[in-house]
């Protein structure tokens, strides 16, 4: 009888460029391919979504339900010197993004939000997310961070354990050298391990700059540094790296710099170097424990594994981008999920919101379900003062990678 | 349980339902109103290794924080809820006395058990690394009657069987005084459960057949059909609560048409089988079959009786399609719920093995994110009967559960050992008074979390 029960259950999971429901969930000012970070969602299956970039210093939270219905209106964003870096995790019914210099925890129930840590519950200083390792360790007992933290009275940040259930720090261990200057944060990466986290930083010592990664652990311990040397180490700027590192075990990490080169290395050290697969590169990508080179080829979605040195193996054509960038063509159907009740309307010819083409993004898309990932689809748009605005809406859709 | 006491507890019933008129029992001095509470057995579950209050573990290393609280009652089947002939407490016939006795049908029954825990988290924050105490002491209570022929009813609630945070007050917190709130502080207090763990009214038209209505626990499991009192350890395995806690509302018929073959068919709500949807519509299927292929084999865990070897091989299956409704009344997503379940036993000279596997798999036609778990435990205990009086018997149970298979996967392990100590067993009731130590081990594998504990509870039904 459970053999027929669970015979008679079979699950069916989207092919790749298959699409399952798009659930029409607000408007963002700007044309396609729009300043989105794309979306993740939590185990509840709360789906978030981040109107933002790293030049945009202004941020917009979605929040999708997962009975149904969005809530927006989170706009909370620190500083005026950097953008939005993008949700760094995810628990049970809550997420993470980092904007700015703040970390803003989502509520995947309410859409309510919040900043964590805005100040030292110390001291009552302001209080600076340098850096933080988009990695969410949820436990039983706790929910928590590493982060690299900084005060406008301190020399060189922190490295801390950040509690997010009770929003303080513990574990801090204050950057070394001491007598370093001038702390530039160029990126940060997390490993599929699901234990190291990686900063990648610049700074001057001895008038000497370095270009430093600082593998960590999950209690905000250094565990390897490694120097990075490269033609283009000197004149890295901050947020240099595009999305975030990658890195499957921990150990070799490959970024892309707003450049146009990579950055690889492992604990021993690494280099920056030129990227010669022959595509625009857009962003690093790791799925099912391999790392990608994404990007335009040409006019198509390309895509080049990264071979165990980080280097990219020639590109190929993205059939998963392509085939979803079809399912898209002509009428779609999809749910206005803003406000209850739902109706189905169509969108003519919506595209993909991020990117020049479907997953050709920054940022590594986020695992939905087995072979599916979150897509932020861009339709209808109208103009309000001259300006555009774009309707979007969120559906799962089947990815693979050559 | 002696006359004397089922017709006072009676009289309490009465005394409670009628507004606070005293009543006075007629008191028979014979026993004939004893019935065997191994029959009507039920208890609730104690939690194992997570009694913290921490926000954001509201799942973790707790698997039964939901109203799991008791055991079937009538698991074998038996006639447990008969009154004989003979048996009833007399109608008041206290003419012009002020006594009122109006329930001689009814039968009480319980237990109590008391318990102690310690319990080692190391990663946890200091408040909760350490753990230790007496916990709630389970009591159970249980009215059983047969008013009528063919009818009969039940009505079992278990009192501290969770402890539950309610709310003691809220303070809205403005720190800088200007009108807007920048943080809620709501304070709780622990609270003892009580729970209804059965409420049903029975109809039997012929001894192989019968049916309940009201709420009750779904007998999706071997464990959920087992005796509490009768269970090998404190708790249920953790895989079994993961996949099945609480009581639901509906109907169950149970077909028996011999000791070896059981057929277990309801109708229910479904109110405890999805937290995905706070308004949904549906009817949850069950159905449950077991077949002892050497005879008899009641559903309590262990053999302390020592009998021939017996087998049991089960399987149970939920479905649960539902529709689900938005806060405007109008349809939403549809939801269709299938869990799974196939058990094997064996007992023998003493020796007894359970082990059980279950599968859930979720879907809905909104996120196209299936929710898939998949679980299954071991456990097996061996009786020693040290004495006339005294009997022990090792037990040790294995279990695992993964759960968001689709997603991200999540794996919880379970190692549990330790010894039962029957004192005063008969073979009419050998767990009357029972005392279990163990050890439990629970990995969090997936989140690098152990925790560690151990727990003694001794058990007295009367």
């Amino acid at each position: 009888m459970a053999l027929v029960a669970l015979a008679s259950g079979c699950i069916d999971y989207l092919d790749p460029g298959q699409h399952g429901v798009f659930r029409y969930f607000g408007e963002v000012r700007g044309a396609a391919p729009l300043d989105i970070t794309p979306p993740i969602s939590d185990r509840d299956g709360n789906v978030y979504v981040l109107y933002g970039d790293r030049d945009l210093f202004e941020v917009e939270a979605f929040v999708g339900h997962a009975t149904g219905g969005w809530s927006s209106g989170c706009n909370l964003h620190k500083g005026d010197a950097r953008g939005t870096h993008g949700w760094v995790g995810r628990a049970k019914n809550r997420a993470w993004y980092w904007s700015g210099d703040q970390l803003v925890e989502v509520s995947g129930d309410t859409g309510n939000c919040r900043a964590v840590l805005d100040r030292d519950p110390s001291s009552g200083a302001n209080l600076r997310f340098v850096g933080v390792i988009p990695m969410v360790h949820e436990t039983p007992s706790r929910t928590y961070l590493v982060a690299m933290l900084q005060s406008p009275t301190d020399p060189l940040p922190y490295l801390a354990v950040i509690d997010l259930d009770r929003a303080r720090y513990s574990g801090l261990t204050q950057l070394s050298p001491r007598d370093a200057s001038g702390v530039t944060m160029l990126g940060v990466g997390a490993a599929g391990d699901g234990e190291t986290g990686v900063f990648l930083i610049e700074y001057v010592q001895g008038g000497v700059t370095h270009v430093e990664a600082l593998f960590v652990d999950p209690d905000a311990n250094v565990i390897s540094r490694a120097n990075i040397s490269g033609n283009s180490a000197e004149v890295l700027t901050q947020d240099a790296v595009v999305g975030y590192l990658q890195s499957v075990t921990g150990k070799l990490t490959v970024g892309l710099l707003s450049t146009g080169e990579l950055v690889a290395f492992d604990r021993g050290g690494g280099e920056i170097r030129a990227n010669n697969a022959g595509i625009a590169p857009a962003g690093i990508h790791r799925w099912n424990d391999s790392l990608w080179l994404v990007g335009d080829g040409g006019g198509q979605p390309a895509v080049a594994r990264l071979d165990a040195s980080g280097a990219p193996q020639p590109a190929v054509v993205w059939t998963a981008s392509e085939r979803t960038a079809a399912a898209l063509s002509g009428q779609v159907a999809v749910v206005d999920d803003r406000a209850e009740p739902r109706r189905k309307v169509g969108w003519p010819d919506p595209v993909a919101a991020v990117g020049p083409f479907p997953f050709v993004q920054a940022h590594s898309p986020d695992p939905y379900a087995d072979g599916t990932t979150g897509l932020v689809i861009a339709g209808p748009a109208y103009q309000v003062s001259g300006q555009p605005q774009t309707s979007i809406a969120f559906g799962p859709v089947g990815l693979s990678y050559p | 349980m002696t006359g004397h006491n089922a017709v006072m507890a009676a009289a309490l019933v009465v005394a409670l339902a009628g507004g606070g008129r005293i009543a006075r029992a007629q008191v028979r001095g014979d026993d004939s109103a004893t019935i065997d509470d191994s029959d009507i057995d039920t208890s609730g579950d104690s939690s194992d290794l997570d009694n913290s209050d921490d926000a954001g573990d509201s799942d973790a290393l707790d698997t039964d924080n939901e109203a799991d609280t008791g055991d079937e009652v009538d698991n074998d089947n038996e006639a447990d809820t008969g009154i004989h002939e003979g048996d009833h407490a007399p109608a008041s016939d206290a003419a012009g006395d002020d006594i009122v006795m109006l329930l001689p049908n009814v039968r009480i029954t319980g237990y109590l058990q008391p318990a102690a825990a310690v319990r080692y988290r190391p990663d946890a924050v200091p408040l909760d690394r350490w753990t230790w105490g007496a916990e709630a002491t389970r009591t159970g209570v249980i009215f059983a009657g047969d008013p009528f022929e063919h009818w009969n009813f039940l009505l079992h609630v278990v009192v501290g069987a969770n402890i539950f945070q309610t709310i003691r007050s809220i303070d809205v917190i403005d720190r800088d005084g200007d009108g807007s709130p920048e943080d809620i502080d709501a304070r709780t207090q622990d609270q003892p459960g009580l729970l209804v763990e059965q409420a049903t009214v029975s109809y039997a038209p012929l001894p192989t057949l019968d049916f309940h209505f009201g709420q009750m626990r779904i007998p999706f499991t071997v464990q959920n059909q087992s005796p509490n009192t009768a269970l090998m350890f404190p708790s249920r395995s953790g895989p079994n609560e993961v996949f099945l806690s609480g009581t639901d509302l509906g109907a169950l018929a149970t077909f028996a048409p011999s000791a070896r073959f059981k057929v277990q068919a309801g109708v229910f709500n479904g109110t405890d089988a999805t937290s995905f949807m706070e308004q949904v519509r549906g009817v949850l299927l069950a159905l449950r079959a077991d077949a002892n292929l050497l005879g008899a084999f009641p559903f309590a865990e262990g053999d302390p009786l020592r009998g021939p070897l017996r087998i049991g091989i089960g399987a149970g299956l939920l479905y649960f399609p539902a529709q689900g409704f938005d806060s405007t009344g109008f349809a939403g997503a549809s939801i269709r719920d299938l869990r799974a379940s196939a058990s094997v036993r064996v007992a023998v000279e003493g020796f007894y093995l359970q082990a059980e596997v279950l599968r859930r798999q979720r879907t809905d036609s909104l996120s196209n994110r299936p929710l898939i778990a998949t679980g299954g435990y071991g456990q097996v205990s061996y009786y020693i009967r040290m004495a006339a009086d005294l009997g022990v018997a090792p037990i040790a149970r294995w279990g695992i559960t993964t759960e968001d298979q689709s997603f991200s996967p999540r794996t919880t392990m379970w190692s549990e050992a330790g010894v039962a100590f029957y004192i005063n067993p008969t073979p009419e009731a050998p767990n009357k008074l029972k005392l279990t130590l163990h050890v439990l081990d629970e990995r969090r594998l997936t989140e690098g979390e152990n925790a560690h504990g151990a727990i003694a509870q001794l058990q007295l039904r009367f």
